[in-house]
Formats: structure tokens, C-alpha cells, sequence
């Protein structure tokens, strides 16, 4: 607060002195006032943020038990709990179970992204291997890919690449950008996962032939909600959720997420995270 | 036969896996709350119980405080099988004798009977 510097005509020495201390007492009062109304709104939020984050927990359990019936119930018919089915019913339930898991990824997507944006979020690192890691991930990936006839190749490195990270989050970034090479990649074709080290950083890029992107689209892609339009877009759907998510566990890794792209030419996305040395 | 207690407060889905893991052959008890769960547990003494956590009356960690599975039926298996990912919750029903968790939103009931064989171990596989 900028302090009124008033003329004081024909006071002494002492009198002006006086009146000084008195406007540095009103000020100091005055700061008192605003730290006191400052911890209280501090404290509001706070609350408001655990408001918040037990609201998502509770919303997506909502959520996700009905979502998670219907998923049960589908099953069942299709995987041989009931008489025989027709090929165009097993058609049907495909389609619905298809529909269903959609569902379910968003409420995933949803809750990550708010639990992500929470003051209370914490990374839980660890010393990890992150060839074994990538590897993990891709064969969690295999089925999707093959059936889209794509091949994920990785050379893993001879030497050791290692690094501190959560390792729950981190897969799921390494998946994320697969499987968004898988769905915006044509069928046939391959897709390069890459791992090495340099002297500061652990590197893993995800190169793809796939649709690519325009680019005066790439400063949106890491927004929250952003759809970047493409040919495929329409046909994989999405939240716009998952790189703003990636991106910021990066981050939080003190790393970060790079992405080379021309529309039509492909995507590479190369994510760094500090190395153990 | 393996012995399996399937705590679930949404009847369609305790419905379910009663359905799926009866036909494998295991012996099957259904309740729907902790509490239930508290006063069959002892007679019925289960290789395996199927926990959900949030549920009315008793939830699935406060039951497991209670039975205290650990010191008192250490040879009984715990599958937390719940819809909440929230990491403290799961800590938790950790710290109080789970085995396992799993987020039943994505389960089918192939993947079901995997883990359930898997939890129970090759000891207590169905003939």
C-alpha cells in the first residue's frame, strides 16, 4: 500500500515524527486485517479443493457402478453364459460393449485429469528401468495394434536406461502416445518407439506414419479438451484429455513432451525425463 | 472346492459374479455389506473373499479392521475388487490385509476368474 505523503506546514521535528508512526500503525493494522482475511480465504479454498476432489471420487464411482453393470451383463451374453447367440446379436453386443468401454474411458480420463489438477497431488517415484518399462507397456498394446494390422517395433538399448518416476503414471504416458499412434495411424502400418540416453536426459520418442498434424494446430495440442480436427478424429472420438494429462506428469517429472509433425506425414513425439546418473 | 464370499452392495453386479464364478465350479456366498459379511465369515470361513469398499452399514475397510484377516484367517485371501482408484483408500484396505485390488470397471468375467485363480493360488485351484 503506497503510503499518503502529506505536506505537514509549521509541525516540529517531533509532531511530524508522531504522525508518521501513527500512519505506520493505521498501515500496520490495515496489514494485519489483510493477512487475517488472506488465511481465511486460503483456508476456504483448501477446503473447496478437497470439496472438489471428494466430489470427483464420488461422481465417477457414480458413474463408473452402472457403466460397470452394463459392462458385466454384456459379457456374460458374449462370452457363453446363455444359449447361443446369432452372429448379427454377437454383432450387436459388440458394438454395445464397444460403446460402453467409451463410456468408462471417459469417466477415466475425467477423474485423472481432476486428480492431476488437485493440490494434493503427489508423484510416488521410483528407481525404474525404463527399457523394461516401455516394453511392458508395448505388450500391453500388442493386441490393439495387431488388430489394426500395425507392427510397434522397439530395439531396446544394450546399456541400462534409468530414471526416477512414477512408474504407474509414466506407463500411462508411454501408452498414451502409442495407442494415439495406433488410432491415428492407417492400417499396415508400423510404428517406432525409441529409447536412449544423452548426458542429462532419458528419451522416449513414438514415431508413427499416421494422419500427422497441421501446423498451426500443435501450440493447441496439449490444452485441456483441445481436439486437434483430422481425418481419423471423428472415427477414434476422445475426450482431449489424455496429452494436456501426459504433458503435465511429464512436467511434474521435470521433463517435457516435444512433438515434430506435418499433416500427412506423420507424428513423432519425444518425451524427456531427467536421467539417473 | 475353493470358497468364495462375495461382498457387494449393487445386487446386479453381486448377481453377476455369482453367476460367473459359480459356473467355474467354486462355492459361492453372496452378502452385501460388511456386516453381513462379519456374521457369515466365520461359519462359512472362505478361501477368498471379493471385497467392495464403499458400502453401506460396514465398508470394506472398516470390515476389514474388524475381522482383522492377517493375525486371524491369514490363509484367506482378500481381492479388493472396487470402482474407487483413490490411492489412500486402497493403501488402506492394504494396510488392513488385502491381497489384491482390482478396478472392477474394467473386468470382464474371463479376466474375473484370471484373477481370482491367480490370487488363490495354485494350492486352491478348482478340479
Amino acid at each position: 500500500m503506497a503510503r499518503a505523503k502529506k505536506s505537514i506546514g509549521g509541525k516540529s521535528g517531533y509532531e511530524e515524527l508522531l504522525y508518521e508512526l501513527d500512519v505506520l500503525r493505521t498501515e500496520q493494522q490495515e496489514l494485519s486485517k489483510r493477512a487475517s482475511q488472506l488465511e481465511r480465504s486460503n483456508l476456504r479454498l483448501a477446503e473447496l479443493s478437497q470439496s472438489k476432489d471428494e466430489f470427483i471420487a464420488i461422481a465417477s464411482h457414480q458413474l463408473r457402478t452402472p457403466a460397470t453393470g452394463v459392462k458385466q451383463y454384456i459379457a456374460l451374453l458374449l462370452e457363453g453364459y446363455t444359449e447361443p447367440l446369432t452372429p448379427s446379436q454377437i454383432l450387436f453386443l459388440q458394438k454395445a460393449n464397444q460403446s460402453n468401454d467409451r463410456q468408462l474411458q471417459i469417466i477415466d480420463d475425467l477423474l485423472q485429469v481432476a486428480r492431476i489438477d488437485s493440490s494434493s497431488f503427489r508423484l510416488k517415484t521410483e528407481r525404474a528401468d525404463i527399457s523394461e518399462l516401455v516394453n511392458y507397456t508395448l505388450s500391453e498394446l500388442h493386441e490393439k495394434a495387431e488388430s489394426r494390422r500395425q507392427e510397434l517395433i522397439f530395439k531396446p538399448p544394450k546399456i541400462k536406461v534409468e530414471a526416477l518416476v512414477d512408474i504407474a503414471k509414466f506407463r500411462m504416458v508411454i501408452e498414451n502416445l502409442v495407442e494415439n499412434a495406433i488410432n491415428y495411424s492407417d492400417e499396415g502400418k508400423s510404428i517406432a518407439i525409441k529409447l536412449h540416453r544423452n548426458d542429462d536426459f532419458v528419451v522416449v520418442s513414438v514415431e508413427d506414419q499416421g494422419v500427422g498434424i497441421d501446423s498451426e494446430d500443435l501450440p493447441k495440442l496439449f490444452q485441456k479438451f483441445s481436439r486437434v480436427p483430422n481425418l481419423l478424429s471423428v472415427e477414434v472420438g476422445g475426450t482431449g484429455l489424455g496429452l494436456y494429462w501426459a504433458d503435465k506428469i511429464v512436467k511434474l517429472h521435470g521433463g517435457n513432451i516435444e512433438v515434430r509433425s506435418k499433416a500427412g506425414k506423420g507424428s513423432t513425439f519425444i518425451v524427456k525425463i531427467p536421467r539417473l546418473k | 472346492m475353493p470358497k468364495i464370499l462375495i461382498v457387494e452392495d449393487e445386487r446386479l453386479l453381486n448377481e453377476a459374479y455369482d453367476i460367473v464364478l459359480s459356473r467355474e465350479g467354486y462355492n459361492v456366498e453372496c452378502v452385501f455389506n460388511g456386516e453381513e459379511a462379519l456374521d457369515i465369515f466365520p461359519k462359512f470361513k472362505p478361501n477368498l473373499v471379493l471385497l467392495d469398499l464403499r458400502m453401506p452399514k460396514v465398508d470394506g475397510v472398516e470390515f476389514l479392521k474388524r475381522l482383522k484377516p492377517a493375525e486371524n484367517y491369514p490363509k484367506t485371501k482378500i481381492l479388493v475388487f472396487s470402482n474407487y482408484d483413490d490411492q489412500r483408500e486402497i493403501d488402506e484396505a492394504f494396510r488392513y490385509g488385502a491381497t489384491r485390488y482390482i478396478l472392477k470397471a474394467w473386468s470382464s468375467p474371463t479376466e474375473l476368474i484370471k484373477v481370482v485363480r491367480e490370487t488363490l493360488g495354485a494350492t486352491a485351484k478348482v478340479s
